[in-house]
């Protein structure tokens, strides 16, 4: 993907065309349902459309990176301020609707990830059937619904700031589940509610101490409730997965650790217990993870506002937990919307700090190293963002964005830094502030 | 993937992606009435803004009377679409587009089909028993049944 950039720039001029408006009988061909004729029966067809977000994003440290998401890696980032990559986006989307009961969709997004394939890029591919008016039931690749923009994530033009807060989303690079959902609609008087149940499995890679490692899930649950009345929509959400695969980095700590443990057992009791204590928490293999999440969004036409809290509580400690919100706040001001965000994450666990002395078994690089891990994947900073969004076409908006950044030392689990994780003058052990500015052209064709 | 992106350079591709739009974009005129239209055999009789404004943002999927709904719109920038949503709940085309994408893309819902014309939408009406639209009033004749009129 060393071209990434140009291509999607490149696609953005293409794109550009797109916003003409669709009096065009060449762009309503191409955009609009093909429909030889308009009875009743032929209302299928294929629908080709896609969106898009050009961002340029600079900020004022030079030893850390913000990212996006943690399936993003700072590579070559450190020699430069600036990111055009991070939240630019292309996705296209093909729909097939064989008649009113079922629907064929597919959609891929080129997105910056630390390794791009044909696979990660490939956000749907899924059969929708709806048996009753009440009930959808899906099969293949489709979004993950654990919580209020889980499945909207790349699309920029949907949501009025530049980036979904990334202390909210930035930790669960989960964009898709392999598998089935079913959705039980109500519609009552005043309210309308939703029922969805989801299983499958998902699979992504990210970069941990410079190589790649993939993630599979084991099983992924997830259980959500939606209720719209009004202006105001209500979404609660639990999930669980459990990681079928380890990294391979883990392999020598593993055993390293087993080894101590078990020779340190009889007579250094207490380097044996953490030994055993480090090798439980160092580990993605069967870890399970249980992810609760509370949103609620308002939109009366002038005001906007957006909230959300979630806690996740994972069996091994190195895998990023602990409790996140955010609350966002925008009004209309003709085709304006400035608005102002407070997003923040607390780890779930202290930051670890040996507690034994393995420099009498020569063993201190590997304890600091498996210490070092897990305080690694803390997270905790929190965001203050104000922006503005420009509805200028009816297809595309322009968005300015300022954030000021501030993260607490060893928390730096949705950074990435620069420095050794040994080494105690490192930036991760430093309390840091960054500031952002960001400028992102949106648009949907 | 090296970064050599400078803001000259995305300011140039900013400026060309919108030149299209600026260059084709067309002029509007004035909609007095619309009507929301079903089948002459559906049982529903007239419906209020609020049902119809949830029908069209999906956010029910059946007719009061429970049967299912097939939603039918018109040009996707049109001034008759603009004029309906504005009139109905409020909502501008950018907003509803906004909302729309959302919808479209995370795989909630597709949108509906698009017609051409509010006489394409008046003849698929007619022969479809589950479906509703909205139409000029000046288009509207017996072979479908008014449920609801926007006025200006």
């Amino acid at each position: 993907m060393k071209h990434l950039k140009y291509l999607i720039f490149t696609s953005f001029f293409i794109a550009g065309f797109s916003l003409i408006p669709l009096h065009s009988e060449k762009i309503n061909l191409i955009l609009e349902f093909i429909q030889p004729s308009v009875s009743a029966e032929d209302l299928s067809g294929l629908k080709i459309s896609g969106y898009g977000t050009l961002s340029a994003t600079a900020h004022d440290r030079n030893t850390m990176h913000p990212v996006r998401d943690v399936s993003q890696a700072p590579e070559n980032r450190f020699r430069t301020n600036f990111s055009a990559l991070m939240d630019s986006r292309l996705g296209l989307q093909a729909h097939y609707r064989f008649n009113t009961d079922l629907d064929f969709v597919i959609q891929g997004v080129l997105r910056d990830q630390a390794y791009v394939t044909a696979d990660n890029s490939l956000d749907f591919a899924y059969c929708s059937y709806r048996p009753t008016t009440w009930l959808e039931l899906r099969a293949g690749r489709m979004g993950y619904d654990g919580f209020l923009m889980s499945d909207t994530r790349n699309l920029g033009y949907a949501y009025t700031w530049v980036r979904p807060p990334t202390e909210f989303y930035g930790w669960i690079p989960i964009f898709h589940i392999d598998g089935a959902d079913a959705t039980f609609r109500i519609d009552g008087d005043d309210s309308n509610w939703r029922f969805r149940v989801q299983t499958g499995e998902q699979g992504f890679k990210f970069e941990f101490a410079d190589s790649e490692h993939d993630t599979e899930t084991k099983g992924l649950y997830a259980l959500t409730v939606s209720r719209q009345s009004g202006y105001l929509t209500l979404k609660a959400g639990y999930s669980n997965f459990k990681f079928k695969n380890e990294m391979d980095i883990f392999t020598p700590l593993h055993e390293g650790l087993d080894f101590v443990a078990e020779a340190t057992e009889i007579a250094l009791p207490e380097i044996s217990s953490e030994a055993r204590s480090l090798r439980k928490e160092l580990k993605f293999k069967n870890t399970e993870t249980d992810y609760f999440t509370l949103g609620a969004s308002y939109d009366n036409g002038d005001w906007i506002a957006q909230a959300e809290i979630a806690h996740t509580s994972p069996t091994a400690d190195v895998v990023p937990h602990g409790n996140m919100g955010y609350i966002a706040l925008g009004y209309r001001i003709g085709d304006f919307t400035p608005y102002g965000i407070f997003a923040a994450i607390r780890p779930g666990m202290d930051i670890r700090e040996p507690y034994s002395d393995w420099s009498i078994i020569d063993a201190s690089e590997l304890q600091l190293t498996a210490i070092s891990i897990l305080n690694t994947t803390r997270m905790d900073q929190e965001t203050i963002s104000f922006g503005v969004r420009w509805d200028f076409h009816t297809q595309a908006a322009l968005k300015f964005q300022i954030d000021s950044i501030h993260v607490s030392p060893l928390g730096h689990g949705l950074m990435y830094a620069k420095g050794a994780m040994l080494s105690k003058e490192g930036t991760l052990y430093e309390e840091s502030t960054m500031s952002l500015g960001t400028v992102s052209l949106e648009v949907m064709f | 993937m090296k970064i050599s992106v400078n803001f000259t350079f995305l300011l140039f591709y900013v400026v060309i992606c919108l030149i299209p739009s600026l260059i084709f974009a067309s002029s509007t005129g004035k909609i007095k009435e619309i009507a929301v239209v079903v089948n002459p055999a559906n049982p529903v009789t007239e419906l209020t803004t609020k049902e119809v404004s949830d029908i069209y943002l999906s956010r029910r999927r059946t007719f009061p009377s429970g049967q299912p709904v097939l939603v039918l719109e018109q040009d996707w920038s049109g001034e008759l679409r603009d004029n309906f949503y504005k009139r109905l709940n409020g909502m501008t085309i950018k907003r509803i587009n906004a909302y729309w994408v959302r919808l479209k893309f995370s795989g909630e819902i597709q949108p509906p089909p698009v017609l051409p014309s509010s006489v394409a939408v008046r003849d698929t009406v007619k022969n479809n028993p589950n479906s509703i639209g909205y139409i000029e009033a000046d288009v509207v004749d017996d072979s479908v049944r008014v449920v609801l009129i926007l006025k200006e």
